[in-house]
């Protein structure tokens, strides 16, 4: 009953996206019906960078204040892994970032360390 | 060794300093054109926050929607991509100020452009502040010499004031006020020429013009040029302002030009109609009034209590052949408390300044004017414009009557006096001696070519013969019986010896 229903409401997305000319833009507007399920559900999407990869330990322990800070029931980590960061972690939820890099410490201190006094 | 040292200072300022990392909103570019910016994200952006983007370029959130920002960009806008990322600062746009910007030209981020080095200061002034309230204010009762004569006798402006200079283009309005600023020089007056939309040869004219008249050392110039952004035309002003109100804070008297507020209003159209804000009349948007009356009330007058010190303003506004009913002009003649009107067909006729005295006023200026200027120029505009009525009157009939033939002739020579060349700004006293002369009708037999001469000479007869009365000008304002008999002595054996 459930698949069919699912089935149903994609089959009615597309058949809208393809009345209004919109099949092309298919994939961001279904990320963005994704983000308001995602919300109504109480489930968050969070972006983690870093400069390694993270052990099981610190993920949760990430999940587990993300989830007290938003309120969220679920706390979906996408993970990136960048060796610019150098090291720390980025987090990024919404348009909420938090830039506990190495190298955004560092680009401050240059900053400080520059500027006219 | 050297090296040690360099460690060591560089350990000292790192222990100095401590890092403070926040969660930071964060949007990106949806689009970018004509320099403005469609942002999204930045949920909890304020209207007018400074905005940085990862490029470097500051812009300031104009525009706040349902799912975009939409922010104009301060600076080059190609350098800026879509995707690139946004960050809101939580600050309204500041630039820093300090007193080492006296002499120096800035551009409207309050950076220095006149390639003299860089600006030491850690101290910053935002550029949009309320205007001080009521209860700070003191009423406007110290003159601001402008030292053209014109001005000084009929129009006078007071400290604290806001003075429109409105004319067609090439009527001489930048020159009115080049002239003020020369003629500050002693007075206790800290000057801020905000250029906006100029081309750069003429700033650099006036910078010039400045420097040979030693007027750059009270003097700040903040410039958007013709070819930079209209977003820096629109900030200019109000860093200029900002600036002013850094001297007035330390109890300073300013004077500030706003040259001019036309290309700025022009410059927010622009702006406004990109943001696809709805256009009002002249297609300016609705708050093209707001704009520049937030501006203005910014001049003010402080009382002792709040620190004292003043901003003087002068704004600039050209009018297209004299249409001073247009739009912005009106507007701006209703914010201002007073304006001086300058006129191509005067200019033409070689009455310079061609400030045409009939629809030139000052609202509170005369609480302002030096008594002893007031006492010789009292009557003079009221002279002026009945030899106005009557010049045109006369030309139908030669039957004149005595008295209306003296008042044609007093006419000429009050308009031959209050001409006056550029770059050329008369003290004060020296102005009271030859009102004097005029209005007591000792230039009535003058002829009228010859004014300009009796002017001059008399000027330096007097300073070298009635010396008690130009010292009880210049020390009480106002003079004694002994001192105008003095003075008549003197203008009058002048006149014996002038021919």
């Amino acid at each position: 009953m459930e698949i069919s229903s699912n089935n149903n409401i994609a089959q009615a997305i597309f058949q809208l996206l393809s009345r209004k000319n919109l099949l092309e833009k298919a994939s961001d507007i279904i990320g963005e019906v994704q983000t308001m399920v995602d919300a109504q559900n109480g489930k968050i999407v969070a972006k983690v960078g870093s400069a390694r990869i993270l052990d099981e330990k610190t993920k949760m322990h990430l999940k587990q204040i993300l989830s007290k800070r938003y309120s969220a029931k679920e706390i979906v980590l996408k993970e990136s892994v960048d060796v610019k960061f150098l090291g720390g972690v980025r987090i990024e939820v919404n348009d909420d970032v938090l830039d506990l890099t190495l190298q955004n410490k560092i680009g401050k201190l240059q900053k400080y360390l520059t500027m006219s006094r | 060794m050297i090296n040690n040292k360099i460690v060591e200072n560089l350990i000292k300022e790192i222990d100095g300093w401590e890092v403070e990392i926040k969660i930071e909103k964060i949007g990106k570019v949806l689009e970018v054109f004509d320099g403005i910016a469609k942002v999204s994200g930045l949920s909890d952006i304020k209207s007018s926050e400074m905005v940085t983007f990862s490029s470097g370029e500051v812009g300031v959130a104009l525009n706040l929607e349902e799912y975009e920002v939409g922010v104009i960009i301060l600076g080059d806008f190609s350098k800026i991509k879509e995707g690139d990322e946004v960050r809101a600062t939580g600050r309204i746009l500041e630039i820093p100020v300090s007193d080492a910007v006296l002499g120096r030209v800035l551009n409207a981020r309050g950076m220095p452009i006149d390639g003299k080095g860089v600006i030491k200061t850690t101290k910053t002034y935002p550029i949009e502040k309320v205007a001080p309230g009521v209860v700070t204010r003191q009423g406007v009762d110290e003159p601001v010499a402008t030292g053209i004569k014109v001005i000084d006798a009929i129009i006078p402006v007071g400290r604290g004031q806001r003075e429109l200079i409105i004319g067609d283009r090439q009527t001489g309005k930048t020159a009115l006020a080049i002239d003020t600023i020369l003629n500050q020089k002693g007075q206790n007056m800290i000057c801020v020429y905000v250029s906006i939309g100029q081309k750069d040869s003429k700033l650099r004219k006036i910078e010039s013009r400045l420097e040979e008249g030693g007027a750059m050392e009270y003097t700040v110039i903040v410039s958007a040029g013709a070819s930079e952004a209209a977003s820096l035309s629109y900030i200019a002003p109000y860093t200029g302002v900002s600036i002013a109100e850094y001297f007035m804070d330390q109890g300073k008297d300013v004077l500030i030009i706003y040259d001019d507020l036309s290309k700025h209003a022009v410059a927010y159209r622009e702006i406004s109609l990109l943001l696809r804000r709805p256009p009002g009349r002249e297609a300016y948007p609705g708050d093209v009034f707001y704009l520049h009356s937030r501006l203005l009330e910014r001049a003010c007058r402080r009382n002792e209590k709040y620190g004292g010190g003043s901003i003087t303003a002068f704004p600039i506004i050209e009018t297209q052949a004299g249409d001073i009913s247009a739009y912005i002009p009106t507007n701006v003649i209703s914010i201002t408390d007073g304006q001086i009107f300058l006129e191509t067909d005067l200019f033409y006729k070689g009455i310079r300044p061609a400030v045409n005295v009939g629809s030139s006023v000052s609202r509170v200026g005369s609480n302002a004017q030096i008594k002893a200027m007031k006492k010789v120029a009292g009557t003079l505009k009221l002279d002026l414009a009945q030899y106005r009525e009557l010049e045109a009157f006369a030309q139908f009939g030669s039957d004149l009557d005595e008295s209306t033939k003296r008042q044609l002739e007093r006419g000429k020579r009050s308009v031959e006096l209050l001409k006056q060349l550029q770059y050329a700004p008369i003290k004060t006293e020296n102005q009271v001696v030859v009102m004097y002369a005029l209005t007591r009708g000792y230039m009535d037999d003058v002829p009228v070519e010859k004014i300009k001469a009796f002017e001059s000479g008399l000027i330096e007869y007097s300073e070298n013969n009635a010396k008690t009365f130009y010292k009880e000008v210049t020390e009480s304002k106002m003079w004694t019986e002994k001192g105008e008999e003095e003075l008549k002595k003197a203008i009058t054996d002048f006149k014996n010896s002038f021919s």
